[in-house]
């Protein structure tokens, strides 16, 4: 029994156990902590990228022209078979001012980013 | 007997501190390359919206009827917004050239060379076009070959 408490390999084994042990707990903690860092990254990059499209759709319908509707998964402007985002437009007509709700929308169909454009209709248009 | 176990022992201590020492590897190893694509994705984003926003703020800034045109300067796709100051009209012309975003505010007429402008932002390439009904096109590259548009439409139309 004095033999085996005396022992220097079985007292490593046991601090190392312990080490290991510990660093499992915080190893997991930390893992976490970088995957939601990450996915709140490509959230936040996803967010921005919807808002420049937005913004951009919003400055085509003050001109009246079409805006890009489907996006790729790097945010260009692609074929509806190949988008990734999609930007949606309900124009509410209204006296003297025409209304539209730009939504940007995932595959999912989640909505990312939303827009109100408010638009100054020329008398007799 | 005792000097078998005493192997096994030493053996069994080596292995659990190579496990210690890869577990402990591969974090710092993960952790380096999600801060990595982080801090890249946060430095593109900065740089496309930092060019875009600079850009969008100067067509804002000069939405004056018939002060804001595209046109060459020095042989450069250019954006050109005028001013006028005491009867005088001076220029600000916005161009890329050499991987940058070069700004040249002068006189309107006369004549400047490329790299008379002063330096703003880093960038690979601009181009500027007028889609006409006060709509302008900008489409931006930059060093990382990444590109952004932007549509502006101005209120006084162009």
């Amino acid at each position: 029994m004095r033999k085996r408490i005396d022992s220097g390999h079985g007292l490593m084994l046991f601090e190392l156990l312990i080490a290991i042990g510990f660093f499992a707990v915080f190893a997991t903690i930390i893992l976490r902590l970088f995957i939601s860092a990450q996915q709140i990254s490509l959230q936040s990059n996803n967010l921005s990228r919807a808002i420049m499209a937005a913004e951009n759709a919003a400055e085509c319908v003050k001109a009246g022209t079409e805006p890009a509707v489907f996006y790729n998964e790097d945010w260009v402007p692609s074929e509806q078979n190949e988008s990734a985002y999609r930007l949606t437009l309900e124009t509410v007509p209204e006296e003297g001012v025409s209304t539209t709700i730009i939504t940007v929308k995932d595959k999912a169909d989640t909505e990312i980013f939303s827009l109100t454009v408010k638009t100054l209709q020329e008398a007799g248009a | 007997m005792k000097r078998k176990k005493t192997h096994i022992d030493t053996i069994l201590v080596l292995i659990l501190l190579c496990v210690f020492s890869a577990s402990v590897l591969m974090t710092l190893l993960l952790g380096t390359h999600i801060y990595s694509s982080m801090s890249d994705s946060s430095r593109l984003t900065y740089n496309e919206r930092t060019c875009m926003s600079y850009i969008a703020e100067k067509f804002r800034h000069n939405d004056v009827k018939d002060s804001v045109y595209v046109g060459e300067f020095d042989g450069l796709n250019a954006l050109f917004l005028d001013t006028e100051e005491k009867g005088v009209v001076y220029c600000d012309i916005i161009y890329c050239y050499d991987g940058w975003i070069w700004e040249l505010y002068c006189e309107r007429g006369l004549d400047f060379l490329r790299t008379d402008g002063t330096k703003v932002i880093e960038a690979k390439s601009v181009s500027f076009r007028d889609l006409g009904s006060g709509l302008f096109y900008v489409e931006a590259t930059d060093l990382d070959g990444k590109t952004s548009k932007l549509n502006i439409c101005l209120r006084s139309g162009g």
